[in-house]
């Protein structure tokens, strides 16, 4: 039970990672099927409906960058890890729920709608600034739980 | 199916939807001086002609209707839901080779496209009477439509046995396949079917036992009010349907059976059109194809007009409304 503490800690970056990138994978490919749907019969539009489906990968991004953080606090990586009592790897496991839960979900909808932005291109072409505007706001709540998890993690004493 | 899965086939259907006509087309092909003149602009629009007059019209539209179920199934990611669109055409075929085997002719000029039968299959089944190899109902409805033309030697009565079959199979087809908007375009359907039996058949003096059996149970319709009606005169029809979700239809009927048909294909495309704004799901498949299928009927309509040589004003009246 003396590792509890690292245990649940490298839970919480595990978390991190998998949410956050299974809610990615999800909003990307959603994307991709939309891009894939619209690039059959307009091949020119690739750049754009690229940029609409790399928008919902960020969030697996976050999630790795967090996972990468606590790997590093915790010593995993240097090969030595530092010994944490049960209370600090509850902390660690809290600090990376953010961006575990509301990285999923923001990607999952962020996929959405820029899925739906690949069907405004389809209609008109000239509007690739208002579909990226929009699939950008969703960004916003990816965003503050990673700032949230961050400094979570950096002030674990 | 997840809606989900439909994000291909709706970016895909959008991109095409660029290439539909538009009101702007339809009044240049009303406008034009010649059929070649409109061939010319229907060219720019995707459509192909073999004769540079555009005279095979005809052969034009129908690869137009190939390429539309084509896109269809490439896009579709579930073929099956594709089948309640081909309802209609697959009793009409069976109505087809029914009555090619009674008159000995050949059925294969008279089938309909798209279908989801195999029509080998088809004219075997009818040809040997074995009609529990057809599939689902349809069976139970070839043999009843068989028997009663053999017994009482008059197709109509078969027909009236094939056509409701066909329209409570539209409407079974559409609750199962979850998709609210092809469900009310299947009552709208039927409740306009409906209505036309019932208007002919009180021209014609029909008893109200044909009546009762031609027409089909649907939501907004009480069969036995309209069949009673029916029986009566036309009067009484309208009158009825005046008090039903139908009386704007009772009008157009009341002024002529063309504005009643226009009427019911603009109202059909005025319920496919909630699906501009439905980026999952199956709803922009149907609209596609009702929006596409109104296309070429309006094409059709135009060109025949134009070789008749009717005048832009009687067109412009038959003309339907289009999707975009």
């Amino acid at each position: 039970m003396n590792n509890l503490g690292l245990v649940l800690a490298l839970f919480g970056a595990a978390f991190a990672v998998i949410f956050a990138g299974m809610g990615s994978a999800k909003g990307v490919g959603l994307a991709g099927q939309a891009a894939a749907g619209l690039l059959t019969e307009e091949p020119s539009m690739f750049g754009k409906v690229l940029i609409l489906q790399l928008l919902p990968g960020t969030q697996g991004l976050y999630g790795f960058l967090i996972a990468i953080m606590v790997l590093v606090s915790v010593n995993v990586l240097g090969g030595a890890p530092v010994e944490l009592t049960w209370k600090q790897g509850l902390y660690y496991l809290a600090a990376c729920l953010p961006i575990a839960i509301a990285g999923y979900f923001s990607a999952v909808h962020q996929g959405k709608v820029a899925a739906a932005g690949v069907n405004l291109l389809a209609k008109q072409k000239d509007q690739l600034g208002k579909a990226i505007t929009m699939a950008s706001l969703v960004e916003f709540y990816a965003i503050l739980p990673f700032l949230i998890s961050l400094l979570a993690i950096l002030s674990i004493k | 199916m997840k809606d989900a899965d439909y994000a291909f086939a709706v970016a895909r259907i959008r991109a095409n939807e660029n290439s539909l006509l538009t009101a702007g087309d339809i009044e240049r092909l009303i406008t034009a001086a010649s059929i070649r003149e409109c061939a010319e602009l229907l060219k720019s629009k995707g459509y192909t002609f073999d004769d540079e007059n555009g005279e095979d019209f005809f052969y034009a539209l129908e690869k137009q209707r190939k390429k539309l179920w084509s896109l269809l199934n490439e896009t579709a990611p579930e073929k099956e839901q594709l089948k309640v669109l081909c309802v209609q055409n697959d009793y009409f075929n069976l109505k087809a080779a029914l009555k090619a085997m009674i008159t000995g002719r050949d059925a294969k000029d008279l089938f309909a496209y798209p279908t989801s039968l195999d029509l080998d299959a088809l004219q075997k089944a009818v040809e040997s009477h074995e009609f529990s190899s057809l599939p689902g109902t349809m069976g139970d409805c070839a043999k009843e439509a068989y028997e009663t033309a053999c017994r009482t030697e008059n197709g109509q009565s078969a027909d009236v046995i094939i056509d409701k079959a066909a329209l409570t199979a539209v409407l079974e087809g559409s609750k199962q396949s979850g998709c609210e908007m092809l469900f009310k375009i299947a009552v709208y359907l039927c409740a306009c079917a409906d209505i036309k039996i019932a208007y002919r058949s009180s021209k014609v003096k029909k008893g109200i036992d044909f009546i009762e059996k031609a027409l089909v149970p649907v939501d907004g319709i009480d069969v036995k009010e309209l069949s009673e009606a029916a029986a009566k005169s036309t009067g009484d029809v309208l009158e009825y349907l005046r008090k039903t979700p139908f009386s704007k239809e009772a009008e157009l009927l009341d002024k002529s059976s063309a504005a009643f048909e226009k009427g019911c294909d603009d109202k059909m495309i005025e319920i496919v059109r909630a699906a501009k704004y439905v980026f999952f799901g199956f709803e922009p498949i149907v609209a596609y194809y009702f929006a596409k299928t109104a296309e070429l009927k309006t094409v059709r309509l135009i060109l025949c007009s134009k070789k008749a040589k009717a005048d832009e004003q009687t067109i412009r009246e038959r003309v339907r409304t289009l999707y975009v």
